[in-house]
Protein backbone atom coordinates (compact mmCIF):
# COMPACT_ATOMS: atom_id res chain seq x y z
CA UNK A 1 0.00 0.00 0.00
CA UNK A 2 1.08 3.63 -0.65
CA UNK A 3 1.06 6.85 0.98
CA UNK A 4 1.12 10.11 -0.16
CA UNK A 5 3.13 10.85 3.20
CA UNK A 6 6.44 10.06 3.32
CA UNK A 7 7.35 8.37 5.97
CA UNK A 8 10.89 8.23 6.31
CA UNK A 9 10.90 12.35 5.75
CA UNK A 10 7.81 12.15 8.47
CA UNK A 11 9.67 10.50 10.92
CA UNK A 12 13.36 11.86 10.63
CA UNK A 13 11.11 15.51 10.99
CA UNK A 14 9.18 14.54 14.39
CA UNK A 15 12.23 16.11 16.49
CA UNK A 16 12.27 19.64 14.54
CA UNK A 17 8.37 19.78 14.63
CA UNK A 18 7.67 19.48 17.99
CA UNK A 19 10.80 20.07 19.59
CA UNK A 20 12.72 22.74 17.58
CA UNK A 21 15.45 20.58 17.69
CA UNK A 22 18.24 21.96 15.32
CA UNK A 23 21.62 21.71 14.42
CA UNK A 24 24.59 23.89 15.48
CA UNK A 25 27.72 24.61 12.91
CA UNK A 26 30.56 23.42 14.37
CA UNK A 27 32.75 25.40 11.41
CA UNK A 28 30.94 28.86 12.29
CA UNK A 29 29.05 28.31 15.48
CA UNK A 30 25.95 29.51 12.62
CA UNK A 31 22.46 27.82 14.80
CA UNK A 32 20.99 26.44 11.85
CA UNK A 33 17.13 25.34 11.36
CA UNK A 34 15.72 23.35 9.87
CA UNK A 35 18.64 21.08 10.08
CA UNK A 36 20.85 21.32 6.88
CA UNK A 37 23.24 18.97 5.15
CA UNK A 38 25.71 21.86 4.36
CA UNK A 39 26.04 25.29 6.67
CA UNK A 40 24.53 28.32 4.18
CA UNK A 41 27.29 30.38 6.42
CA UNK A 42 30.83 28.46 6.55
CA UNK A 43 30.24 25.53 3.61
CA UNK A 44 31.22 23.33 6.68
CA UNK A 45 29.23 20.00 7.19
CA UNK A 46 29.97 19.30 10.74
CA UNK A 47 27.29 19.81 13.14
CA UNK A 48 26.27 19.42 16.59
CA UNK A 49 22.54 18.83 17.97
CA UNK A 50 21.15 22.09 19.06
CA UNK A 51 17.51 22.80 20.75
CA UNK A 52 16.06 26.19 19.98
CA UNK A 53 14.43 28.14 22.68
CA UNK A 54 11.13 28.57 20.68
CA UNK A 55 11.33 32.42 21.17
CA UNK A 56 11.88 35.22 18.45
CA UNK A 57 10.25 37.86 17.28
CA UNK A 58 8.24 38.51 13.99
CA UNK A 59 10.57 39.25 11.37
CA UNK A 60 7.68 39.52 8.48
CA UNK A 61 4.19 38.66 7.96
CA UNK A 62 1.74 38.26 5.33
CA UNK A 63 -2.31 37.24 5.65
CA UNK A 64 -3.32 34.22 3.59
CA UNK A 65 -6.83 35.06 3.05
CA UNK A 66 -9.91 32.51 1.51
CA UNK A 67 -8.84 31.14 -2.14
CA UNK A 68 -5.21 31.99 -1.29
CA UNK A 69 -4.65 28.63 1.29
CA UNK A 70 -2.83 25.87 -0.58
CA UNK A 71 -5.07 22.50 -0.05
CA UNK A 72 -4.01 21.39 2.64
CA UNK A 73 -4.45 24.54 4.48
CA UNK A 74 -7.95 24.97 2.99
CA UNK A 75 -10.00 23.62 5.45
CA UNK A 76 -8.36 26.37 8.33
CA UNK A 77 -9.02 29.09 5.59
CA UNK A 78 -12.71 27.58 5.21
CA UNK A 79 -13.30 27.39 9.12
CA UNK A 80 -11.74 30.74 9.98
CA UNK A 81 -11.76 32.75 6.87
CA UNK A 82 -8.04 34.13 6.84
CA UNK A 83 -4.58 33.67 8.88
CA UNK A 84 -1.66 35.35 8.96
CA UNK A 85 1.86 33.64 8.57
CA UNK A 86 5.25 35.21 9.65
CA UNK A 87 8.61 35.20 9.07
CA UNK A 88 9.79 34.28 12.53
CA UNK A 89 13.94 35.77 13.98
CA UNK A 90 14.49 32.81 16.38
CA UNK A 91 16.68 34.10 19.48
CA UNK A 92 19.52 31.78 18.28
CA UNK A 93 19.44 33.69 14.93
CA UNK A 94 17.07 31.64 12.03
CA UNK A 95 14.39 33.08 10.11
CA UNK A 96 11.56 30.38 9.82
CA UNK A 97 8.31 30.85 8.29
CA UNK A 98 5.48 29.77 10.34
CA UNK A 99 1.47 30.59 11.08
CA UNK A 100 0.88 33.42 13.95
CA UNK A 101 -1.42 32.48 16.01
CA UNK A 102 -4.05 34.32 18.61
CA UNK A 103 -4.22 37.61 16.56
CA UNK A 104 -6.57 38.44 14.24
CA UNK A 105 -5.52 38.89 10.90
CA UNK A 106 -8.11 42.07 9.90
CA UNK A 107 -6.49 43.43 12.90
CA UNK A 108 -2.76 42.83 11.49
CA UNK A 109 -3.58 43.94 8.05
CA UNK A 110 -5.27 47.27 9.36
CA UNK A 111 -2.56 48.34 11.13
CA UNK A 112 0.50 50.72 10.28
CA UNK A 113 3.65 48.11 8.98
CA UNK A 114 6.53 49.70 11.24
CA UNK A 115 4.90 52.74 12.80
CA UNK A 116 4.76 51.86 16.84
CA UNK A 117 6.16 48.52 16.04
CA UNK A 118 7.70 46.87 19.28
CA UNK A 119 11.22 47.27 17.41
CA UNK A 120 11.77 50.88 18.50
CA UNK A 121 9.46 50.55 21.72
CA UNK A 122 11.40 50.65 25.06
CA UNK A 123 9.25 47.86 26.37
CA UNK A 124 6.56 47.83 28.96
CA UNK A 125 4.06 49.71 26.85
CA UNK A 126 0.58 48.29 27.08
CA UNK A 127 -1.03 49.90 24.23
CA UNK A 128 -3.86 48.15 22.47
CA UNK A 129 -2.19 44.96 21.00
CA UNK A 130 -4.74 45.22 18.48
CA UNK A 131 -3.51 48.53 16.67
CA UNK A 132 0.14 47.47 16.74
CA UNK A 133 2.45 46.14 13.87
CA UNK A 134 2.87 42.49 14.36
CA UNK A 135 6.35 43.26 13.02
CA UNK A 136 8.88 42.90 16.11
CA UNK A 137 6.59 41.63 18.45
CA UNK A 138 7.84 39.02 20.52
CA UNK A 139 6.75 35.21 19.99
CA UNK A 140 6.90 31.68 21.59
CA UNK A 141 6.66 28.49 19.85
CA UNK A 142 3.49 26.60 20.36
CA UNK A 143 2.11 23.26 19.42
CA UNK A 144 -0.72 23.07 16.92
CA UNK A 145 -2.47 20.89 14.08
CA UNK A 146 -1.09 21.78 10.83
CA UNK A 147 -3.23 20.21 8.40
CA UNK A 148 -4.40 16.22 8.31
CA UNK A 149 -3.75 14.29 5.44
CA UNK A 150 -4.63 10.54 4.62
CA UNK A 151 -6.00 10.62 8.45
CA UNK A 152 -2.86 11.55 9.92
CA UNK A 153 -3.17 14.38 11.95
CA UNK A 154 0.07 16.38 11.61
CA UNK A 155 1.04 18.91 14.47
CA UNK A 156 3.78 21.29 14.62
CA UNK A 157 4.99 24.54 15.49
CA UNK A 158 2.95 27.94 14.88
CA UNK A 159 3.95 31.14 17.36
CA UNK A 160 2.35 33.11 19.52
CA UNK A 161 2.71 36.33 20.35
CA UNK A 162 3.65 36.77 24.30
CA UNK A 163 4.08 40.28 26.42
CA UNK A 164 7.66 41.82 26.42
CA UNK A 165 9.47 40.13 29.33
CA UNK B 1 4.41 11.92 50.77
CA UNK B 2 3.15 12.58 47.40
CA UNK B 3 3.75 16.44 46.57
CA UNK B 4 3.15 18.47 43.87
CA UNK B 5 6.32 20.42 43.13
CA UNK B 6 5.18 22.66 40.02
CA UNK B 7 2.28 23.28 37.83
CA UNK B 8 1.03 24.31 34.83
CA UNK B 9 -2.27 25.61 33.20
CA UNK B 10 -3.74 26.30 29.55
CA UNK B 11 -6.90 27.77 28.54
CA UNK B 12 -7.95 28.32 25.03
CA UNK B 13 -8.01 32.39 24.31
CA UNK B 14 -11.75 32.59 22.84
CA UNK B 15 -14.65 32.84 24.75
CA UNK B 16 -18.74 32.21 23.95
CA UNK B 17 -21.23 33.89 26.00
CA UNK B 18 -24.19 31.64 27.29
CA UNK B 19 -26.05 34.29 26.12
CA UNK B 20 -25.17 34.21 22.98
CA UNK B 21 -25.81 30.48 23.01
CA UNK B 22 -29.04 31.00 24.72
CA UNK B 23 -30.28 33.70 22.03
CA UNK B 24 -29.44 32.01 19.16
CA UNK B 25 -30.91 28.28 20.13
CA UNK B 26 -33.19 29.59 22.73
CA UNK B 27 -32.16 27.78 25.43
CA UNK B 28 -29.06 27.18 27.44
CA UNK B 29 -28.59 24.14 29.28
CA UNK B 30 -24.95 24.63 31.15
CA UNK B 31 -26.07 25.88 34.71
CA UNK B 32 -24.38 28.38 35.95
CA UNK B 33 -22.40 28.84 32.76
CA UNK B 34 -21.28 32.26 32.42
CA UNK B 35 -19.25 31.72 29.36
CA UNK B 36 -17.18 28.46 27.97
CA UNK B 37 -13.68 28.47 26.63
CA UNK B 38 -13.40 27.56 22.79
CA UNK B 39 -10.80 25.72 21.04
CA UNK B 40 -9.15 27.68 18.07
CA UNK B 41 -9.34 25.40 14.87
CA UNK B 42 -5.79 24.06 15.22
CA UNK B 43 -6.64 23.30 19.11
CA UNK B 44 -6.94 19.88 20.37
CA UNK B 45 -6.30 18.26 23.37
CA UNK B 46 -2.99 17.41 22.39
CA UNK B 47 -2.20 20.98 21.60
CA UNK B 48 -3.29 22.52 25.10
CA UNK B 49 -1.75 19.61 26.98
CA UNK B 50 1.88 20.53 25.84
CA UNK B 51 0.75 24.22 26.61
CA UNK B 52 -0.29 23.23 30.12
CA UNK B 53 2.91 20.88 30.27
CA UNK B 54 5.30 23.32 29.33
CA UNK B 55 4.16 25.72 31.81
CA UNK B 56 4.80 23.34 34.95
CA UNK B 57 8.27 22.31 33.85
CA UNK B 58 9.12 25.89 33.42
CA UNK B 59 8.14 25.99 36.83
CA UNK B 60 10.17 22.94 37.82
CA UNK B 61 13.19 24.63 36.69
CA UNK B 62 13.00 27.93 38.81
CA UNK B 63 12.89 25.39 41.47
CA UNK B 64 16.30 23.79 42.74
CA UNK B 65 19.33 25.20 43.20
CA UNK B 66 20.16 25.41 47.07
CA UNK B 67 19.69 21.74 47.22
CA UNK B 68 15.92 22.23 46.92
CA UNK B 69 16.05 20.78 43.53
CA UNK B 70 17.27 17.57 43.89
CA UNK B 71 15.70 14.25 43.55
CA UNK B 72 15.17 11.94 46.81
CA UNK B 73 18.46 8.89 46.25
CA UNK B 74 17.47 6.47 43.25
CA UNK B 75 16.52 3.20 43.95
CA UNK B 76 19.28 0.53 42.35
CA UNK B 77 18.84 0.29 38.80
CA UNK B 78 16.20 3.26 38.95
CA UNK B 79 19.06 5.04 38.35
CA UNK B 80 20.81 7.67 35.86
CA UNK B 81 19.02 9.27 33.29
CA UNK B 82 21.28 8.63 30.04
CA UNK B 83 22.38 12.11 28.51
CA UNK B 84 20.89 12.60 25.09
CA UNK B 85 21.86 15.53 23.04
CA UNK B 86 19.27 18.55 24.35
CA UNK B 87 18.11 16.81 27.26
CA UNK B 88 18.91 17.54 30.77
CA UNK B 89 20.39 14.60 32.71
CA UNK B 90 21.04 14.09 36.06
CA UNK B 91 23.12 12.27 38.35
CA UNK B 92 21.60 9.02 40.10
CA UNK B 93 22.10 8.66 44.22
CA UNK B 94 23.37 12.01 45.01
CA UNK B 95 20.35 13.67 46.76
CA UNK B 96 21.32 16.67 48.25
CA UNK B 97 23.74 18.27 45.70
CA UNK B 98 21.56 20.62 44.48
CA UNK B 99 21.28 19.14 40.89
CA UNK B 100 18.51 20.96 39.47
CA UNK B 101 15.35 18.91 37.86
CA UNK B 102 14.40 18.92 34.04
CA UNK B 103 12.39 17.64 31.64
CA UNK B 104 15.06 14.53 31.73
CA UNK B 105 14.75 13.70 35.41
CA UNK B 106 10.66 12.65 34.20
CA UNK B 107 10.40 8.91 34.67
CA UNK B 108 6.47 8.79 34.53
CA UNK B 109 4.09 10.34 32.17
CA UNK B 110 0.38 10.17 33.14
CA UNK B 111 -1.80 11.58 30.46
CA UNK B 112 -5.51 12.08 31.00
CA UNK B 113 -8.59 13.54 28.47
CA UNK B 114 -12.06 12.38 27.29
CA UNK B 115 -11.11 14.18 23.66
CA UNK B 116 -7.85 12.12 22.99
CA UNK B 117 -7.21 13.11 19.06
CA UNK B 118 -7.12 9.24 18.63
CA UNK B 119 -9.03 6.31 19.48
CA UNK B 120 -6.47 3.95 18.27
CA UNK B 121 -2.84 5.75 18.65
CA UNK B 122 -1.70 6.73 22.16
CA UNK B 123 -0.04 10.59 22.31
CA UNK B 124 0.96 10.23 25.78
CA UNK B 125 4.69 9.53 23.91
CA UNK B 126 4.12 12.44 21.61
CA UNK B 127 3.65 14.41 24.73
CA UNK B 128 6.93 13.08 25.70
CA UNK B 129 8.76 13.69 22.82
CA UNK B 130 7.25 17.14 22.86
CA UNK B 131 8.69 18.28 26.05
CA UNK B 132 12.08 16.41 26.29
CA UNK B 133 11.12 13.64 28.47
CA UNK B 134 13.61 10.41 27.69
CA UNK B 135 11.54 7.85 25.34
CA UNK B 136 12.21 5.47 28.51
CA UNK B 137 9.74 7.45 30.41
CA UNK B 138 6.12 5.20 31.63
CA UNK B 139 4.24 6.96 29.40
CA UNK B 140 0.03 6.17 29.83
CA UNK B 141 -2.88 7.22 28.81
CA UNK B 142 -6.21 8.02 30.94
CA UNK B 143 -9.66 8.52 29.27
CA UNK B 144 -13.31 6.89 29.35
CA UNK B 145 -14.87 9.21 31.85
CA UNK B 146 -14.36 12.61 32.94
CA UNK B 147 -12.83 11.06 35.90
CA UNK B 148 -9.46 10.52 34.02
CA UNK B 149 -7.94 13.41 35.78
CA UNK B 150 -7.68 12.34 39.23
CA UNK B 151 -7.45 8.54 37.65
CA UNK B 152 -3.95 9.64 35.97
CA UNK B 153 -3.46 11.73 39.38
CA UNK B 154 -3.30 8.71 41.55
CA UNK B 155 -1.73 6.49 39.54
CA UNK B 156 1.23 8.46 39.41
CA UNK B 157 1.19 8.87 43.39
CA UNK B 158 0.76 5.43 43.52
CA UNK B 159 3.78 5.18 40.96
CA UNK B 160 5.90 7.28 43.43
CA UNK B 161 4.80 5.75 46.65
CA UNK B 162 6.20 2.29 45.50
CA UNK B 163 9.17 3.42 44.73
CA UNK B 164 9.88 2.20 41.42
CA UNK B 165 9.79 5.96 39.58
CA UNK B 166 11.11 9.24 40.84
CA UNK B 167 9.87 11.84 39.16
CA UNK B 168 5.76 11.94 37.62
CA UNK B 169 4.36 14.90 34.70
CA UNK B 170 0.40 14.47 34.54
CA UNK B 171 -1.43 15.95 32.07
CA UNK B 172 -5.29 16.57 31.81
CA UNK B 173 -6.29 18.38 29.08
CA UNK B 174 -10.25 18.35 27.68
CA UNK B 175 -12.66 19.52 25.35
CA UNK B 176 -15.90 17.83 25.24
CA UNK B 177 -18.55 18.84 22.28
CA UNK B 178 -21.39 17.04 20.46
CA UNK B 179 -23.85 19.00 18.08
CA UNK B 180 -24.69 22.03 17.90
CA UNK B 181 -27.99 21.16 19.53
CA UNK B 182 -26.41 18.83 22.28
CA UNK B 183 -26.49 19.98 25.97
CA UNK B 184 -23.30 18.63 26.22
CA UNK B 185 -21.62 21.06 23.96
CA UNK B 186 -23.58 23.44 24.78
CA UNK B 187 -21.70 23.49 28.16
CA UNK B 188 -18.39 22.58 26.43
CA UNK B 189 -15.57 24.16 27.66
CA UNK B 190 -11.81 24.01 27.23
CA UNK B 191 -8.45 23.85 29.24
CA UNK B 192 -5.47 21.99 30.54
CA UNK B 193 -3.62 21.22 33.85
CA UNK B 194 -0.16 20.39 34.65
CA UNK B 195 1.43 19.00 37.61
CA UNK B 196 4.56 17.41 38.41
CA UNK B 197 4.93 15.53 41.27
CA UNK B 198 7.70 13.99 43.34
CA UNK B 199 8.15 11.82 46.34
CA UNK B 200 9.59 13.84 49.09
CA UNK B 201 9.55 15.93 52.97
CA UNK B 202 11.02 18.77 51.79
CA UNK B 203 7.69 21.21 52.21
CA UNK B 204 9.25 24.54 51.06
CA UNK B 205 8.48 23.92 47.10
CA UNK B 206 5.24 21.49 47.80
CA UNK B 207 1.84 23.35 46.44
CA UNK B 208 -0.40 21.00 47.57
CA UNK B 209 0.35 17.21 48.92
CA UNK B 210 -2.07 14.06 48.69
CA UNK B 211 -2.52 12.49 51.86
CA UNK B 212 -5.22 9.57 50.38
CA UNK B 213 -8.09 8.62 47.88
CA UNK B 214 -10.39 6.55 47.82
CA UNK B 215 -12.69 4.70 44.86
CA UNK B 216 -16.22 4.38 44.41
CA UNK B 217 -18.34 2.73 41.66
CA UNK B 218 -21.63 1.87 40.62
CA UNK B 219 -23.15 0.95 37.23
CA UNK B 220 -25.43 4.42 36.27
CA UNK B 221 -26.91 5.70 33.21
CA UNK B 222 -26.15 8.71 34.03
CA UNK B 223 -24.19 11.83 33.21
CA UNK B 224 -23.36 11.51 29.60
CA UNK B 225 -21.87 8.61 27.18
CA UNK B 226 -20.10 8.18 23.84
CA UNK B 227 -20.45 4.84 22.46
CA UNK B 228 -17.46 3.90 20.03
CA UNK B 229 -17.60 5.10 16.88
CA UNK B 230 -19.09 8.04 17.89
CA UNK B 231 -18.31 11.61 18.02
CA UNK B 232 -20.69 13.70 20.04
CA UNK B 233 -21.59 12.48 23.57
CA UNK B 234 -25.00 12.03 24.84
CA UNK B 235 -27.17 12.58 27.92
CA UNK B 236 -30.31 11.36 28.80
CA UNK B 237 -31.29 15.20 29.82
CA UNK B 238 -33.19 13.91 32.80
CA UNK B 239 -31.68 16.51 35.00
CA UNK B 240 -32.68 15.08 38.36
CA UNK B 241 -30.90 11.60 37.50
CA UNK B 242 -28.09 13.16 36.01
CA UNK B 243 -27.93 15.17 39.87
CA UNK B 244 -28.32 11.64 41.67
CA UNK B 245 -25.85 9.90 39.71
CA UNK B 246 -23.29 12.69 40.46
CA UNK B 247 -24.04 13.55 44.17
CA UNK B 248 -24.64 9.73 45.20
CA UNK B 249 -21.61 8.32 43.47
CA UNK B 250 -19.25 11.30 45.16
CA UNK B 251 -20.94 11.07 48.34
CA UNK B 252 -19.93 6.84 47.94
CA UNK B 253 -16.42 8.28 47.32
CA UNK B 254 -16.39 10.61 50.17
CA UNK B 255 -17.76 7.73 52.73
CA UNK B 256 -14.84 5.50 51.76
CA UNK B 257 -12.38 8.47 52.01
CA UNK B 258 -13.53 8.94 55.18
CA UNK B 259 -14.13 5.06 56.51
CA UNK B 260 -10.40 4.07 55.02
CA UNK B 261 -8.80 7.09 57.64
CA UNK B 262 -11.35 7.32 60.67
CA UNK B 263 -10.46 4.50 63.10
CA UNK B 264 -13.92 3.24 64.39
CA UNK B 265 -14.37 3.43 68.11
CA UNK B 266 -14.99 0.28 70.52
CA UNK B 267 -18.77 -0.72 70.65
CA UNK B 268 -19.12 1.33 67.49
CA UNK B 269 -20.92 0.04 64.39
CA UNK B 270 -19.29 0.75 61.43
CA UNK B 271 -21.77 2.08 59.34
CA UNK B 272 -22.62 4.26 62.63
CA UNK B 273 -19.07 5.93 62.87
CA UNK B 274 -19.39 6.30 58.82
CA UNK B 275 -21.90 8.41 59.14
CA UNK B 276 -20.75 10.75 62.42
CA UNK B 277 -17.99 11.03 59.83
CA UNK B 278 -19.36 12.30 57.21
CA UNK B 279 -21.31 14.43 59.12
CA UNK B 280 -18.06 16.19 59.97
CA UNK B 281 -16.48 16.56 56.76
CA UNK B 282 -17.73 20.08 56.21
CA UNK B 283 -15.48 20.90 59.76
CA UNK B 284 -12.56 18.58 58.74
CA UNK B 285 -12.24 19.90 55.22
CA UNK B 286 -11.89 23.83 54.78
CA UNK B 287 -13.31 23.34 51.32
CA UNK B 288 -14.68 20.99 48.73
CA UNK B 289 -13.54 21.25 44.59
CA UNK B 290 -15.41 18.73 42.43
CA UNK B 291 -15.94 17.40 38.58
CA UNK B 292 -17.92 20.70 37.26
CA UNK B 293 -20.48 19.44 34.44
CA UNK B 294 -21.86 22.98 34.79
CA UNK B 295 -21.52 25.57 37.50
CA UNK B 296 -24.24 24.16 39.92
CA UNK B 297 -23.50 20.30 40.93
CA UNK B 298 -20.26 21.09 43.06
CA UNK B 299 -23.07 23.16 44.52
CA UNK B 300 -25.33 20.60 45.17
CA UNK B 301 -22.78 18.48 46.23
CA UNK B 302 -21.58 20.70 48.92
CA UNK B 303 -24.57 21.23 50.63
CA UNK B 304 -25.19 17.56 50.96
CA UNK B 305 -22.09 17.45 52.17
CA UNK B 306 -22.75 20.24 54.89
CA UNK B 307 -20.25 22.54 52.86
CA UNK B 308 -21.32 26.23 52.72
CA UNK B 309 -21.81 27.74 49.17
CA UNK B 310 -19.13 29.97 49.62
CA UNK B 311 -16.34 27.11 50.76
CA UNK B 312 -17.36 25.14 47.24
CA UNK B 313 -17.30 28.39 44.98
CA UNK B 314 -13.44 29.42 45.28
CA UNK B 315 -13.34 26.26 43.71
CA UNK B 316 -15.49 26.93 40.51
CA UNK B 317 -14.04 27.07 36.89
CA UNK B 318 -16.98 25.96 35.07
CA UNK B 319 -18.78 29.41 35.09
CA UNK B 320 -16.10 31.27 33.79
CA UNK B 321 -14.61 28.46 31.18
CA UNK B 322 -17.67 25.80 30.38
CA UNK B 323 -16.91 22.33 31.14
CA UNK B 324 -13.51 21.05 31.07
CA UNK B 325 -14.16 17.59 31.08
CA UNK B 326 -11.32 15.32 33.07
CA UNK B 327 -9.47 18.87 33.80
CA UNK B 328 -12.08 20.53 35.37
CA UNK B 329 -11.62 19.69 38.69
CA UNK B 330 -8.07 19.89 38.61
CA UNK B 331 -8.49 23.12 37.28
CA UNK B 332 -11.09 24.22 40.29
CA UNK B 333 -8.49 23.02 42.42
CA UNK B 334 -5.61 25.34 41.05
CA UNK B 335 -8.54 28.20 41.19
CA UNK B 336 -9.34 27.47 44.75
CA UNK B 337 -5.29 27.54 45.91
CA UNK B 338 -5.49 30.70 43.75
CA UNK B 339 -7.77 32.42 45.71
CA UNK B 340 -6.49 33.28 48.62
CA UNK B 341 -9.04 31.22 51.04
CA UNK B 342 -6.59 28.72 51.76
CA UNK B 343 -3.52 28.58 53.47
CA UNK B 344 -0.56 26.15 54.33
CA UNK B 345 -1.58 23.34 56.51
CA UNK B 346 -5.42 23.61 55.34
CA UNK B 347 -7.13 20.27 53.86
CA UNK B 348 -9.13 20.11 50.53
CA UNK B 349 -11.89 17.80 49.64
CA UNK B 350 -11.13 16.78 45.67
CA UNK B 351 -13.90 14.43 44.56
CA UNK B 352 -13.87 13.48 41.05
CA UNK B 353 -16.83 12.06 39.15
CA UNK B 354 -17.02 10.25 36.21
CA UNK B 355 -20.02 8.61 34.02
CA UNK B 356 -20.31 4.86 34.77
CA UNK B 357 -20.84 5.89 37.57
CA UNK B 358 -17.01 6.20 39.35
CA UNK B 359 -15.52 8.51 41.75
CA UNK B 360 -12.97 9.29 43.92
CA UNK B 361 -12.18 11.28 46.83
CA UNK B 362 -8.83 12.74 47.48
CA UNK B 363 -7.49 14.23 51.09
CA UNK B 364 -5.54 17.32 49.50
CA UNK B 365 -3.24 19.20 52.07
CA UNK B 366 -2.37 22.67 51.14
CA UNK B 367 1.37 23.41 51.41
CA UNK B 368 4.03 26.38 51.32
CA UNK B 369 4.17 26.58 47.82
CA UNK B 370 0.78 27.78 47.20
CA UNK B 371 1.38 31.47 48.17
CA UNK B 372 3.71 31.76 45.04
CA UNK B 373 0.75 30.44 43.17
CA UNK B 374 -1.98 32.73 44.92
CA UNK B 375 0.39 35.86 44.02
CA UNK B 376 0.60 34.65 40.26
CA UNK B 377 -2.93 33.51 39.74
CA UNK B 378 -2.04 31.53 36.48
CA UNK B 379 -5.59 30.28 35.91
CA UNK B 380 -7.26 33.63 36.89
CA UNK B 381 -5.52 35.53 34.27
CA UNK B 382 -5.89 33.38 31.53
CA UNK B 383 -9.77 33.06 32.42
CA UNK B 384 -9.54 36.70 32.48
CA UNK B 385 -7.80 37.32 29.12
CA UNK B 386 -10.09 35.57 27.53
CA UNK B 387 -11.46 37.18 24.05
CA UNK B 388 -15.86 36.96 23.59
CA UNK B 389 -16.29 35.68 20.22
CA UNK B 390 -20.27 35.88 18.39
CA UNK B 391 -22.23 32.25 18.01
CA UNK B 392 -21.81 32.81 14.11
CA UNK B 393 -17.78 32.36 14.79
CA UNK B 394 -18.24 29.80 17.20
CA UNK B 395 -19.84 27.84 14.73
CA UNK B 396 -16.66 28.47 12.19
CA UNK B 397 -14.31 27.84 14.80
CA UNK B 398 -16.00 24.10 15.41
CA UNK B 399 -16.02 23.60 11.83
CA UNK B 400 -19.77 23.56 11.23
CA UNK B 401 -20.15 26.38 9.18
ZN1 LIG C 1 29.12 27.22 9.42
Amino acid sequence: MGAYISVPVWERTIAQRYGLKGQRCLGCGAVLFPPKVVCPECGGHSFEAASLSGRGRIYSFTVIAGGGAPPEFEWQANAVGSYVVGLVELEEGPRIIAQIVGVDPRAAMAAPLFEDSAFEDSGGSSGDKGKRSLIGLPVKAVIRKVYEQEGVIRYGYKFKVVSEV
Amino acid sequence: MIQIISCGVYVPALRVGSSEIAKALGAYAGAGIKKKALPEVDEDAFTMAVEAAKEALLGMKTLGGSGDGSLPSARAGGGAVEGEPGRSATVAGTAGTGTSLGPGDIDYVAFASTSFPYEEKSFAGALAECLGIPKTAFVGEFGSSTRAGTEALISAASALASGAFRLALVVVSDCPGGGPRNPVEQAAGAGAVAFVLQSGENEDRCIFSLEGSSTWSKESLGIRSRRTGFTEASDLGIARHSRDAFVGTCVGAVRALLEKERRVGRGESEEKACEAALSSVGSEFRGLVATQPDARLPLDLGRTLGFQDERVLPGIVASDMGDAGAASCLLGLLAYLESGSVKPGDLLLLVSYGSGAIADALRVRVGRGVDEISRQKPLRSLLDAGTDVDFVTYLRVRGWL
